[in-house]
């Protein structure tokens, strides 16, 4: 038998992780056509005395135009690149779910359960706490802990658990 | 779930962004010349220019071009390995899709099971509910063995409980119909940017 959850915690780990292939790609091109241009550049030379000279002052320029650049690529290759989704290993399948499907499920249960309007309520899911925010129909108060619950098991029917916030606003609307 | 060799994604990005930034400090050290560093800058300067009145009296002759320099000679070799090199790591990027699903070797000869028949099993089976709007099969080969995932899009306002749990039945169906155990991601996506200018409501 085959190592299913050796597969299982390599793939949840590769696709809630950036893969940085697009940047790695975009830096590879551009420092191949800096090349390509060098190279030319360096034959030119070969044969022509005089251009030396002017030469390497233009390195110069160059290295400085693009040096900008270089925090952004430093920070590309060390930082951990975490995708907004989440995985868990379910019986037989693994389940990914990304972080707006499931604030969406929230925001839908709470909805539903405080029998207000969907446009109402919104919910942010971050790494380990989702925060809803509810705003009450004028003159009817929202049951925070209602809210809680509802989120709570939206969460849990899809197979995750995360800290719940709730934020009522002061002031309700009137529909 | 494709192929690629991250960490040499992250090592190209690693090498090239420090050669750039050791530049950057070397030149901003030569033009500002603070003064606690003056003798290392100074240090620095004279081996350079050593080094490259070194390297000119080093020529190669050419017929037609005369004395050349031998280092441009080895500059223009290293350039040209780098830029194979590169073209080479740019085409080796993603890969590891695969259309053999199952595969089964019998004494006398082996079977082969296509991605279309598990997109049959899986992906068709989600795709006839109402509240997922489309699901589609891809096959990767992971740790040299193919594993399925299967991206699922719900609709807004559905029981995510629901569409997983009628995504592992069809996984259960699966591999009950295949007779061995493949690994599936089970992928639930959300509408992307541009599903959600669309109109939510359709006239029947």
């Amino acid at each position: 038998m085959r190592d299913v959850q050796g597969v299982y915690r390599r793939v949840l780990r590769r696709e809630t992780h950036a893969a940085r292939t697009a940047p790695a790609v975009v830096v590879a091109s551009i420092l191949g056509l800096l090349l390509i241009a060098a190279l030319v550049l360096g034959v030119w030379a070969m044969f022509d005395v005089g251009f030396r000279k002017t030469l390497g002052g233009a390195a110069d320029d160059a290295i400085g135009a693009i040096d900008a650049e270089t925090a952004t690529i430093v920070a590309g290759a060390v930082l951990p690149g975490r995708r907004n989704r989440r995985g868990r290993v379910a019986g037989n399948a693994a389940v990914l779910v990304d972080d707006g499907v499931l604030a969406d499920a929230a925001a839908d249960r709470v909805a539903s359960r405080c029998g207000i309007d969907r446009s109402q309520v919104s919910a942010v899911v971050g790494r380990r706490t989702v925060l809803a925010r509810v705003t009450p129909t004028s003159g009817l108060p929202v049951d925070r802990r209602m809210v809680q619950e509802a989120v709570s098991e939206a969460m849990s029917g899809a197979g995750f658990d995360a800290d719940v916030k709730v934020s009522v606003s002061e002031r309700g609307v009137v529909q | 779930m494709n192929a690629t060799n991250r960490i040499l994604n992250r090592t190209v990005l690693l090498v090239v962004g420090l050669i750039l930034a050791a530049a950057g400090a070397a030149m901003i050290f030569a033009a500002a010349r603070p003064a606690w560093a003056s003798d290392a800058v100074q240090a620095a300067t004279g081996w350079t220019e050593r080094t490259v009145s070194d390297m000119a009296d080093w020529t190669v002759e050419f017929s037609g071009a005369g004395a050349v320099p031998g280092a441009l000679l080895v500059l223009l070799g290293v350039a040209l390995v780098l830029i194979v090199l590169l073209i080479v790591f740019i085409a080796t990027r993603g890969g590891g899709r695969t259309s053999t699903v199952v595969r089964v070797d019998a004494g006398d000869g082996s079977t082969e099971v296509d991605r279309d028949v598990a997109d049959a099993v899986l992906a068709a089976r989600l795709r006839e509910r109402p509240d997922v709007l489309s699901a589609h099969l891809s096959a990767y080969r992971v740790k040299g063995r193919p594993a399925l995932k299967l991206t699922v899009t719900v609709r807004q306002g559905t029981l995510l409980s629901r569409v997983l749990g009628a995504a592992e039945d069809a996984v259960a169906e699966w591999n009950a119909l295949a007779g061995t155990e493949t690994p599936v991601l089970v992928h639930l996506v959300g509408r992307g940017w541009w599903d959600r200018w669309r109109s939510a409501t359709r006239v029947q």
